[in-house]
């Protein structure tokens, strides 16, 4: 495993080592579609089977990029399936229409099928192919599932929730053990319905966004399954990425630098995500990853380097419009506009009609070069 | 200090292409009487513009507007190579967008670039593809070298983390005549292979 993962990804290998399942829960934006990223790549390298730097390019060398050397790494005995070389990894994304038959197994119609041949046939599921692939000798397998929460999970699983718990897996070379669970499926092979239980190297790791007002919750019964790993928005991943260093005192008038300008954003955005926790709850916080992109606005001139915070700060206005969606004062307390500065673009003013108070928010319609300083300012202005 | 210099030539990510024979005519300036090379073109092609036109602009970090029909701006980087005398020797490289009707960007006149021409381009033959390589350092400089399958495959010569997406993508399903193309970014874990395969 490379030494240069980060913290988030080293403890996710190591929940998974240690519980199989592990259920990454967090805010949008913090990081939970990298960090799957990230484990894939770092299961597929276990401890002792490859480098562990990053490796570096030769330019006189006919093989420009031999291997990294090799260092020890102390993670080596917390590293899922480190001793398996067979390794493999199996993406799914649940969402509304996810079915049983698409993840363990199920009759499908068959398609393209030759004269004579069956009119149905058995689909070998996500989880399935997974698990075989994981039943090798020196087999390991990763299965990440995205989005657990937008599909129908515990439908999904079916009787497999039962089984996918470490201590109700197979035993490392497969043989059954006393604590072993079983359940019913109908077997892609032989089309009979079969008893299965899932081997000791299937490790299961999914995401889900807690805050996703769309979506049900799942229930405590299949929680209890997974170890949880929560990420949070990180301000010190926001300020590595802009290059800035630790918070600097009052904000200009009018930004002097691009620094000045990203230095806004940060105060800002901390100050945002203080009050959605205040209003609607930590789980609604926006994550760090919405400001952040491919482009580096540090390397930019100002008024570019603005242009590309009216794009993150967009998202994170379309957030706090979301979260707090008919609730006026809310979004106005959010954005500091109920009793902060006289320079804050967005103003709450008070109406009646047919004899009820209104409340309108009034502000830009969008982000723009000429307004997005003075906003951010103002949302990191202290409230009152 | 040395470990400064050490971090900068560390990998930050890799646009791979395979060089089929007329591409190769392009290097060498022989394409002109051979149709199935493109005939005079000797433009190196870099299809699935939507998967890899955010990393193509990393190598190519520039923008300069063009006089061309879609009035795209073009893209401009360095290539960079060690000399026969071993001197490091630096030279403009242009990436054009894609024309209004051909979804590719291009790298034209391969032929007239120096850095293609420092040692033989390998010959391809069956169980033998050769890849163009573009390297990009974490210092942002951009290194193509040729490579040949045979020496991705030899156990321990390159790193896994390199080799192993090659191999991949090389082995991937793709419609024949499609070259395999894609790119592998170690420092967001993200790859793309024009081919099927599972990771």
């Amino acid at each position: 495993m490379a030494n240069n993962v980060s913290d988030a990804c080293k403890q996710a290998l190591r929940l998974l080592a240690r519980s199989r399942n592990v259920l990454v829960s967090g805010p949008p934006g913090a990081g939970k579609s990298k960090l799957l990223a990230e484990v894939a790549l770092a299961f597929l390298s276990p401890p002792g089977q490859q480098s562990n730097a990053v490796p570096k390019h030769d330019p006189n060398n006919l093989i420009p990029i031999p291997p990294a050397k090799k260092v020890p790494d102390s993670l080596s005995q917390q590293f899922p399936g480190a001793s398996k070389t067979d390794r493999k990894v199996f993406r799914t994304v649940f969402h509304q229409n996810s079915k049983y038959r698409d993840f363990v197994s199920g009759i499908t119609p068959a398609v393209n099928k030759q004269a004579g041949a069956p009119d149905f046939t058995i689909v070998k599921g996500t989880l399935y192919r997974a698990s075989e692939h994981a039943k090798g000798a020196s087999g390991a397998a990763l299965l990440i599932i995205d989005e657990i929460n937008r599909g129908p999970a515990v439908q999904a699983f079916g009787g497999a929730i039962v089984a996918i718990e470490a201590d109700k897996r197979l035993a490392s070379n497969g043989a059954r053990r006393a604590e072993t669970q079983f359940f019913e499926m109908l077997d892609p092979m032989s089309g009979d319905v079969i008893e299965y239980a899932l081997p000791h190297d299937l490790y299961i790791l999914a995401a889900m966004n807690q805050a996703d007002a769309s979506v049900e919750p799942l229930d405590v019964a299949f929680l209890r399954r997974w170890e949880p790993l929560r990420l949070e928005p990180d301000e010190a991943a926001l300020r590595a990425f802009y290059g800035l260093g630790s918070s600097t005192n009052a904000l200009p008038n009018v930004p002097a630098s691009v620094n000045d300008a990203l230095e806004a954003s940060v105060s800002a955005w901390v100050a945002v995500n203080a009050q959605i926790a205040l209003g609607r709850g930590p789980e609604f916080q926006i994550g760090h990853g919405v400001l952040m992109s491919d482009v580096k606005p540090q390397v930019l001139g100002l008024n570019d380097a603005l242009g590309t915070l009216c794009v993150g700060w967009a998202k994170v206005r379309a957030h706090v419009e979301e979260v707090f969606f008919g609730d006026t004062r809310g979004i106005a307390a959010v954005l500091n506009a109920l009793d902060g500065p006289a320079f804050n673009p967005f103003k709450l003013t008070e109406t009646t009609f047919a004899d009820d108070l209104r409340f309108r928010l009034e502000g830009p319609t969008n982000f723009e070069e000429d307004n997005i300083y003075t906003a951010l300012r103002a949302f990191a202005n202290p409230r009152g | 200090m040395a470990e400064a210099e050490a971090a900068s030539q560390q990998v930050a990510r890799l646009v791979f292409k395979e060089i089929l024979d007329g591409d190769r005519k392009k290097f060498l300036a022989k394409s002109n009487a051979d149709a199935k090379a493109g005939g005079g073109a000797r433009d190196l092609r870099f299809g699935s513009v939507d998967q890899v036109k955010d990393t193509l602009k990393q190598l190519f970090p520039e923008t300069e507007q063009t006089k061309n029909k879609a009035g795209n701006a073009q893209f401009k980087g360095l290539f960079n190579w060690i000399d026969q005398s071993g001197r490091h020797q630096q030279e403009t490289a242009l990436l054009k967008p894609p024309y209004l009707k051909r979804s590719e960007f291009r790298i034209a006149q391969v032929h007239k670039y120096a850095c293609f021409q420092v040692r033989p381009i390998p010959k391809a033959s069956a169980g033998n593809r050769v890849l163009l390589l573009l390297i990009q350092r974490y210092d942002g400089s951009v290194w193509p070298h040729f490579v040949e399958e045979a020496s991705l495959r030899t156990p321990d010569a390159w790193d896994e983390s390199v080799s192993k997406p090659l191999l991949e993508c090389l082995d991937a399903k793709r419609a024949k005549k499609v070259a395999a193309m894609g790119f592998i970014d170690l420092s967001n874990y993200k790859r793309f292979c024009n081919g099927k395969q599972c990771i």
